[in-house]
């Protein structure tokens, strides 16, 4: 069983301001977790959380959240002292906290020699509110938490002490009923489940795997004892299997997060002046999953893959990495080699180029995009991932997004296309997005524009493929593209890096059974 | 250097950091479009190999860039492959490692049986630029060997280049220089327009393999001349050159014409007459017909001579000529001369320069050759135009000597002539455009092939050799360069060109590419003595190439026999078939030697000769081959030997054949043995000689002086070896690149052309080379 202390006595001004500064206690807010907090005035100075002890040379979280009437530009930093004198201050963070909105701010700072006390200090013009301190001596931010919170107690007086958050070992287990707000798409019943299996660590789940834009659902059950989980936020899961047989994985326990390595396959070689001359031939990724507990149901398919191979690729869509399911684009391809053998078009001639200029949105990600040339008046359109191999992976009740950046030698209509195929490779009726301008250059250079397209995949639907599609072009015609976006998702995302959703093997796994029907699990993936 | 002045790629390969691309593919189909599923294996390649080196006859140590460069691949491959139970790549299949995709006996693999030894392989390697994906072909070859592997699931491939295919056997068209008008102009070599450039030679191994620097000869030739730099028919026989006086032939003879390949000038008001005879039998028959297509030069004016002049002709029977006639106007038609009789074709332009004209004879009637209606078309520029005669006259008819009856030919060098073929046309087919030479333009060679240095006074006898054996030869003689370029292009460079590059084409600086260095010198490389040994060899005056051993060999019984007639190699076979019944009395007249000819007995009664109703023609119908056909129209056999005495016992056979088959020898010249020497590198490093074996390839004097002086040029002293030189790997360096090693504060700065290549692209070091470069 491990522990996590939040140094910060009276974090949330429970049922006073005893320890803060300058500001006054309020009670009723609403933004936050908690009701109460301490509400200051530039004028009057600094709004300064109690004191903390702290130990010299140790590394330390400290967070808050805030909230303002109007936008400002807020300071946030740790003013190290002794018992009885200030020594110095950490870098302070500096955020732009939008009106009426919550933001929490983090610094991460190590006590210097001498310090035995800490004080948090924010800076701010105008007015401001803020409460839910919390001081955690870790590298590892933790969300916040007091006595108040699931598996938590006050190391003292309830409401104006420390508190200490207890993380249990072994996950809560049993049947548990879910009710509440589902975003349409989203099969986060199933990762709720996950997440109860954490016993109530709900709250401390890494950033990275919650879905921020779910709405609540809120869990019941007698199984899960006496805690309490008011309140859960989904995110989306991993998906692995062969197209039409997508499964959700398990969502990885506490502290066994997924392990995602980026691998470059290079030779490097040395001149004899020493300078170093790397040949990169390639690209892949690698993830490995822990489970300390799965149930039958959740074991079985992963043994599966390695007890009865599927006859036919095994696609992950890698939800953690931003969710760019193409695996081509303009110039960062596959795990392989950059290329256009992905793309294919109905009309016309292109090729990869570097691009003279991009939107600001791909710059330092990518560096060129497809140049289409297209004869007389003749319409077509590029598809992207236009193979078997090669198609993103849809879920029927799973609505896609695809974006894509273009410009054109002239004006030219252009509008996006999502085309979903399927079990057997056969193309479904195709959706497209809005027709578009695609804008003539400027002086500066290619004038580019986003487009983007919705598809809610039908039921047989297992995969897409997005496009471009030129309608009308006046005469020869350069049409250049880069930045394509799959995402499953609501909404259109900027861009990220694609591969999102690639063919993947199995390198290891390794299950142990430390009691019966308990299954402890490791599953480790190589792209190909 | 490929893509020397790609500015994006050179900046791309002196990257810190390289984006290797790479495409290996495998023409499984063998149709030269690489689409089988599987004909791309990039996405399976561990590493790889392309390998260029030189063999060479001469010293390692001299290092001269010359001899038969070949390539050589090796391909590492891992992975695998979905594939369906019905042996389809298909995503839904399973998975299938490349060694069982490649076992001859996975029945459930695609390229389940598909012959893979042979196949064509390709491999390419770049990077990405500024500007894009850069791919350079590497290596262009076929498969020799395939290796799987159960246990590892992988496989390997190696694969030659051209050479590995080069092999087809060659019987090399024949010809020689005439003694007589050697001697003419003994002292003068200019006088001497029929020697024969080494790039004809050259040429037509090239051709016979499949690569041509100028446009293949029609696929129904019976007779083809290139005249790229001699007159020895490709197809057919050519024998020695006749005709008028040479004395006004203006030097060169030779130049460069519609390919950059050597062509005769044409010299209109004195032209000498190139006779050849093409050997597969004629026969013209309802429909079909007879064509003859050629490059022919019209230098836009022509001054003295005739007005008209036979250019280009075919004798199909005894007076009966089809010819492409060009006059002094600048104009082109084809014409059918029989007797005293001329129809012309339409009369066509010819443009200044080098044009693509023909002349089609297409008979109505079996008997068109004897006087049936006939259409005579003019082809020209692309155009053709035709002009019909419904009758000719009825003599000369063709007889009886057709057997065998080759048809004989003649190329009047009044204007320059090149890719001379006489091709016959299948009663089904019209002609097309695309039977016709293409405009000189429009073609796409497959070959390139210099001047040679050598000259030929003949062409020496071959029968059936490996092509690529005789290659080496031809080109080893002149110490020349051969080989495949990386797309697979066939080269021939002289020696005077193969160090020719006097631009440093790449910098291997130690600060950026070169990853170690070490030089030898060695005394050994150095050659200031040159010797070479050098024979001529001339066709002589006509005489007799074959004799039977034994008076009965040829007995013959009434009607027609036929005889294989085996001949020495060298001799040359007469261009006329009949062989002329002599008397006894001729046969021995002292005064006037029989050189062809027979006399006839009776088997049954030596006594009596037979002055009549036998006949004999002889023809050549395949090197050092030909068919005797004797039609004996008497009721008994006969034999060909002198009657016995009358009063000598009957049963007593003659001893003495009388059967005698005319032809040419060839008369070898005096053997030449000359030293070329460098005094000044001798004075320094004293005598070191290099004797380039004595070869038939070599045979004038003038020729070996400029083959060795050019030899002398990079012998007279040490030049470093740089062995085994590692480099970060460029795909854009060949064979033959000057490049400048440079480590300044090391070993110094070294100019040197690279004789030798290892390209190795893996995952574990990337794309490296490494070199062997001798220093300039």
């Amino acid at each position: 069983m491990a522990t996590v202390k939040n140094l910060v006595p009276n974090p949330s001004l429970k049922n006073n301001s005893t320890g803060w500064f300058s500001g006054s206690r309020v009670t009723g807010l609403s933004g936050f977790d908690r009701t109460t907090g301490y509400a200051g005035n530039s004028t009057s100075g600094d709004l300064i959380t109690p004191q903390c002890t702290v130990v010299a040379g140790t590394v330390y979280v400290f967070s808050i959240s805030v909230r303002t009437t109007s936008t400002k530009t807020v300071e946030w930093g740790i003013d190290w002292r002794t018992s009885s004198s200030y020594i110095s201050s950490s870098t302070r963070v500096t955020m732009s906290v939008p009106a009426n909105t919550t933001r929490r701010m983090v610094v991460v700072a190590t006590a210097p020699v001498g310090a035995t006390r800490a004080l948090g200090v924010l800076q701010f013009p105008g007015s401001l509110t803020a409460t839910m301190a919390m001081l955690t001596a870790s590298s590892t931010v933790y969300d916040y938490f007091d006595g108040d919170s699931v598996g938590a107690v006050w190391d003292g007086t309830n409401g104006n002490s420390t508190s200490t958050l207890t993380i249990s070992g072994k996950p809560q287990r049993g049947a548990v009923k879910i009710t509440g707000t589902v975003v349409a798409g989203k099969n986060v019943s199933r990762a709720a489940r996950g997440l109860v299996q954490f016993g109530g660590q709900l709250s401390y789940a890494r950033k990275q795997m919650v879905e921020a834009s779910t709405g609540r659902i809120y869990i019941t059950g007698s199984t899960i004892g006496d805690v309490n989980v008011p309140q859960i936020v989904g995110y989306k899961p991993h998906w692995l299997g062969r197209l039409g047989l997508l499964r959700a994985l398990p969502p990885p326990h506490y502290g066994q997060e997924v392990e995602q390595s980026y691998h470059e396959t290079a030779g490097i070689q040395e001149s004899l002046a020493g300078r170093a001359t790397k040949d990169v031939l390639g690209y892949h990724r690698e993830w490995k999953w822990t489970w300390r507990f799965l149930r039958d149901d959740e074991a079985l398919p992963l043994l599966a893959l390695r007890t009865s191979p599927p006859r036919a690729p095994i696609r992950l869509i890698d939800s953690y990495s931003g969710g760019n399911l193409c695996s081509a684009d303009g110039a960062a391809g596959g795990s392989v080699s950059r290329s256009v053998e992905r793309f294919a078009a109905t009309a016309g001639q292109f090729a990869h180029r570097l691009m003279p200029s991009l939107p600001d949105e791909l710059l330092w990600k990518l560096d060129g995009g497809i140049e289409w040339n297209l004869p007389g008046s003749v319409p077509g359109t590029l598809y992207v991932d236009d193979g078997p191999r090669w198609r993103v992976p849809v879920i029927p009740g799973e609505r896609v997004v695809g974006r894509l950046w273009v410009a054109a030698s002239g004006d030219t209509e252009v509008r996006a296309v999502l085309r979903p195929y399927d079990v057997n490779g056969v193309a479904l009726p195709e959706v497209t997005g809005v027709a578009t301008q695609a804008p003539a250059p400027r002086a500066e250079g290619l004038a580019w524009r986003a487009i983007r397209v919705v598809l809610d995949p039908p039921a047989n639907a297992v995969s897409a493929v997005v496009g471009l599609r030129v309608t009308a072009p006046s005469g020869d015609r350069t049409v250049y593209a880069t930045g394509f976006n799959v995402v499953h998702a609501t909404a259109a995302r900027l861009w990220s890096p694609g591969g999102g959703a690639p063919e993947v093997i199995v390198t290891e796994m390794e299950h142990t059974l430390p009691s019966p029907r308990e299954h402890h699990m490791t599953l480790s993936l190589r792209e190909v | 250097m490929q893509l020397a002045d790609d500015v994006a790629l050179a900046d791309a390969i002196d990257g810190a950091e390289r984006k290797i691309r790479w495409r290996l593919l495998v023409d499984w189909n063998r149709d030269g479009l690489y689409r089988h599923p599987l004909s791309d294996l990039s996405a399976f390649l561990d590493d790889i190999d392309a390998d260029r080196d030189l063999a060479s006859d001469l010293p390692a140590e001299v290092g001269l860039l010359q001899g038969a460069a070949s390539a050589e691949l090796n391909v590492r491959l891992a992975g695998a492959a979905r594939v369906t139970e019905a042996g389809v790549l298909d995503v839904t299949g399973r998975e299938m490692s490349i060694a069982k995709l490649l076992s001859p006996y996975r029945t459930d693999s695609p390229l389940y049986g598909v012959t893979k030894l042979g196949c064509e392989i390709r491999f390419e390697v770049g990077l990405m630029s500024s500007v894009g994906e850069k791919i350079i072909r590497q290596f262009t070859g076929k498969i020799r060997k395939v290796d799987v592997d159960r246990s590892t699931g992988r496989a390997t491939i190696a694969a030659l280049d051209g050479s590995e295919a080069f092999r087809r056997p060659i019987t090399l068209g024949r010809g020689a220089m005439s003694l007589k008008e050697f001697n003419k102009h003994k002292h003068d070599p200019r006088k001497h327009p029929f020697y024969i450039n080494s790039q004809l030679v050259i040429d037509q191994i090239a051709r016979h393999n499949g690569y041509y620097a100028s446009p293949p000869s029609h696929p129904t030739s019976i007779y083809a001349m290139t005249c790229h730099g001699g007159f020895a028919a490709e197809m057919g026989e050519t024998r020695t050159p006749v005709g008028r006086t040479t004395t006004t032939y203006t030097p060169p003879y030779w130049k460069p014409g519609a390919h950059e390949l050597l062509a005769p000038t044409g010299t209109w008001s004195q032209y000498a007459t190139i006779p050849g005879l093409a050997t597969s039998h004629y026969q013209a028959w309802e429909g079909t017909g007879l064509a003859m297509s050629a490059y022919v030069y019209w230098p836009g004016s022509v001054t003295g001579g005739t007005t008209t002049v036979d250019v280009l002709e075919a004798e199909l029977g005894t007076g009966i000529l089809f010819v492409l006639t060009v006059s002094n106007a600048g104009t082109v038609r084809a014409r059918f001369k029989k007797g005293a009789t001329t129809s012309s074709g339409p009369e066509m332009d010819l443009v200044p320069g080098w044009n693509s004209v023909g002349g089609y004879l297409q008979f109505e009637q079996h008997t068109a050759l004897n006087g049936g209606p006939v259409e005579i078309h003019t082809y020209a520029g692309g155009l053709s135009s035709s002009n019909r005669f419904t009758s000719y006259g009825g003599v000369p008819a063709v007889g009886d000597d057709d057997w065998h009856r080759s048809v004989r030919t003649a190329y009047r060098t009044a204007v320059g002539v090149t890719n001379w073929s006489l091709f016959l046309v299948s009663p089904s087919n019209d002609l097309t455009a695309g039977d016709w030479l293409p405009a000189p333009a429009d073609f796409v060679p497959t070959s390139s092939i210099a001047i040679g240095l050598n000259e030929l006074a003949y062409v020496p006898d071959t029968a059936f050799e490996d092509s690529w054996s005789l290659l080496q030869d031809v080109v080893s003689a002149e110490a020349g360069l051969c080989g495949f370029t990386e797309d697979g292009f066939f080269f021939f460079r002289n020696r005077t060109m193969a160090n020719a590059d006097t631009t440093v084409r790449k910098v291997i600086s130690n600060l950026r590419a070169l990853k170690s260095l070490s030089i030898t010198s060695s005394a050994d490389g150095v050659r200031n003595v040159v010797t070479v040994t050098s024979q001529d060899g001339f066709m002589g005056s006509e005489t007799t190439i074959w004799e039977p051993e034994d008076p009965a060999q040829l007995d013959s019984d009434p009607g027609e026999t036929i005889f294989d007639i085996e001949l020495e190699p060298n001799s040359y076979t007469s261009l006329d078939s009949r062989i002329p019944a002599r008397t006894q009395e001729q046969w021995q007249d002292t005064e006037t030697e029989v050189i062809k000819g027979f006399v006839a007995v009776r088997v049954d009664d030596n006594e009596v000769e037979v002055t009549s109703q036998v006949r004999a023609w002889f023809a050549q119908t395949g090197p050092r081959i030909g068919e005797l056909l004797i039609d004996n129209d008497k009721s008994y056999p006969v034999r060909f030997a002198l009657p016995t005495a009358e009063d000598s016992d009957p049963e007593v056979e003659s001893t003495s054949a009388a059967f005698r088959i005319s032809g040419y020898e060839l008369v070898e010249g005096a053997e030449q043995v000359v030293a070329y020497r460098d005094e000044s590198s001798i004075a320094l490093h004293g005598e070191r000689t290099l004797a380039l074996p004595k070869t038939v390839w070599l045979q004038s004097k003038a020729s070996g002086q400029v083959i060795a002086e050019s030899i002398l040029e990079f012998t007279d002293e040490p030049r470093p070896l740089l062995q085994d030189i590692p480099v970060v790997g460029d795909p854009r360096v060949q064979l033959g690149d000057l490049v400048q090693v440079s480590d300044p504060d090391g070993l110094g700065v070294i100019n040197g052309y690279v004789v030798k290549i290892n390209r190795r692209l893996s995952r574990s070091d990337g794309l490296a080379d490494t070199y062997a470069i001798r220093a300039a």
